[in-house]
């Protein structure tokens, strides 16, 4: 379980900017968990924080009962983070992962194998003679094969092609165990928003959603419509091409509908007030 | 496995093309000051000691890079979500830069040494006067310790710069170094020229007890300022590994 406590964090400097202030998340193991904020809300330092790369100014972040800032071996190889940013070194696939995989002592060469068919790759590819894409198909295969119990992904489908991310959302379901808790952070919502099950929105340096998708679900109806008068009743409506697509209160007789992230990112921040009433008791 | 081997597996082969770069500079080093020497006939106490100039300057090139793939986000990143402690990731360094640099120094003076005497009746039609010998410059011991342990502590400025400064760290070594040198050099020079008149300082003559002294306190200062800028290397490490700052 990763239990993060009134985390407080700046970077230095002569413009320096409070990043994280009193921030609290408690995420479970067994959930995909999407991760959605604004540019510069501070997702990457929260992953770089809980990679104990970086020493929070207060607060605390407990990973099943290690701290990260000590690095201790044993949650280093019990947690990776696939950063947005990929440094692979000159050699092929197979020698990276024969002088990294004895790092992780639950690293499975068969899932390895598995994840590089979804992507359609092969062992013997060299990191050179790849494009940004490819690499960090292999790079996700590898993070994915070594079953730790935490994986982080900053940006994880950037630079992807299409049968890639179709790939990428079947390589994370499928790597998924009742252990394991895998956090995504991301602007591509569309790229996501069928394998989450847990949601967590960040905006002015706190979290402004923390909820199961479920639960969100249970609460919230998501639809489209072309109706100006209906748009402008809903909680929160998004033009689009055709009409808008809204977010209206739940109703007794609703059916669940499907949850539209963006939508749901944008009434997160146009009514926090709303949102922490509806799910943050 | 042992978590220091899979370290040292792991430096060796995401380093591998800058390992044999840096093996071919040193190996074309060799082969060019042994056939120059050879070609014009130069001695074997200039010939090694034209080596133990020159052959230092690579190395403290070498030792200058370890920590070269910390200098972007990126490298940091992938370096430091490594599962391998602290100490491990400087050790696997450490080795490469110091002991394992050294004996690469003393291999190449050996080969360097035996190509002079081989290539030596190519060039030159007469046998090389001599036998192989490295290091024949000075019949002092005490002497060839303490040019060693200059070497070492040149070798482990640069690691320390390595670590201090990540970026043109070769640059800004040399130039520490250089200033810290020249101001102990003044001082030095000038507390012998205030305290020490009646006394020569230096190897002037072999049997001098002011000549054994002085090794001594050399050979011990050296030493202890070899160990300390290990140990300021290896805290420096641990310091930067985890702040408030990515870089």
């Amino acid at each position: 379980m990763l239990t993060i406590d009134s985390l407080s964090f700046a970077y230095r400097g002569r413009h320096s900017r409070k990043v994280l202030d009193r921030f609290s998340l408690t995420l479970e193991p067994g959930n995909i968990c999407g991760l959605l904020g604004p540019n510069g809300a501070g997702k990457s330092t929260l992953f770089y924080l809980t990679a104990g790369l970086l020493t929070p100014a207060s607060g605390s972040i407990d990973y099943n009962g290690f701290t990260p800032r000590r690095r201790d071996t044993a949650f280093m190889s019990d947690i990776f983070l696939v950063p947005e940013e990929i440094a692979l070194p000159s050699m092929t696939l197979r020698k990276f992962v024969a002088v990294n995989s004895p790092f992780y002592p639950r690293w499975s060469a068969k899932a390895m194998n598995r994840y590089l068919d979804m992507f359609e790759l092969t062992p013997d590819i060299h990191f050179d003679h790849l494009s940004m894409g490819q690499r960090k198909k292999a790079f996700m295969s590898f993070a994915l094969a070594c079953n730790t119990g935490l994986v982080l992904m900053d940006e994880p489908a950037n630079g992807i092609d299409i049968p890639g991310k179709s790939a990428f959302r079947r390589a994370v379901v499928e790597s998924m165990t009742d252990d394991r808790t895998i956090i995504i952070s991301t602007h591509q919502v569309h790229d996501i928003d069928r394998i989450i099950d847990h949601v967590v929105v960040m905006d002015n340096e706190r979290v402004r959603l923390n909820a199961p998708i479920s639960e969100i679900a249970s609460r919230l109806k998501f639809g489209f419509t072309t109706d100006n008068a209906q748009a402008q009743s809903a909680l929160v409506s998004v033009p689009v091409p055709g009409g808008f697509n809204i977010i209206e209160p739940y109703g007794d007789c609703d059916t669940e509908t499907e949850v539209d992230l963006e939508t749901l990112f944008l009434l997160t921040r146009n009514n926090p007030e709303l949102i922490n009433r509806l799910f943050n008791k | 496995m042992n978590n220091f081997i899979i370290t040292f597996r792991k430096y060796l082969a995401d380093n591998r093309k800058q390992l044999i770069l840096w093996l071919a500079l040193a190996l074309g080093g060799i082969i060019f000051l042994g056939a120059v020497h050879a070609f014009f006939r130069v001695d074997n106490d200039t010939s090694q000691g034209i080596y133990m100039v020159f052959a230092p300057l690579l190395m403290c090139c070498f030792a200058s890079v370890t920590f070269t793939n910390m200098k972007r986000p990126a490298g940091r990143i992938a370096e430091l979500t490594l599962p391998t402690t602290t100490f491990n990731r400087f050790a696997v360094r450490w080795v490469m830069a110091i002991p394992a640099t050294l004996l690469l120094f003393i291999a190449g003076a050996w080969l360097t040494e035996l190509l002079r005497m081989t290539l030596w009746p190519v060039f030159n039609d007469t046998t090389c006067p001599g036998s192989l010998d490295i290091f024949l410059f000075t019949e002092k011991t005490s002497a060839i310790t303490v040019y060693f342990l200059f070497l070492l502590l040149t070798l482990s400025f640069f690691f320390f710069g390595a670590i201090a400064w990540p970026r043109l760290s070769f640059l800004k070594s040399a130039i520490v170094q250089w200033a810290i040198s020249t101001i102990i050099g003044v001082i030095s020079v000038t507390s012998i020229f205030l305290f020490f008149k009646d006394h020569h300082i230096g190897p002037l003559s072999g049997n001098d007890i002011d000549f054994e002294l002085y090794s001594t306190l050399s050979i011990t200062f050296l030493s202890v300022l070899i160990v300390g800028l290990w140990i300021m290397a290896w805290l420096r490490v641990r310091e930067s590994e985890v702040t408030d700052h990515l870089l």
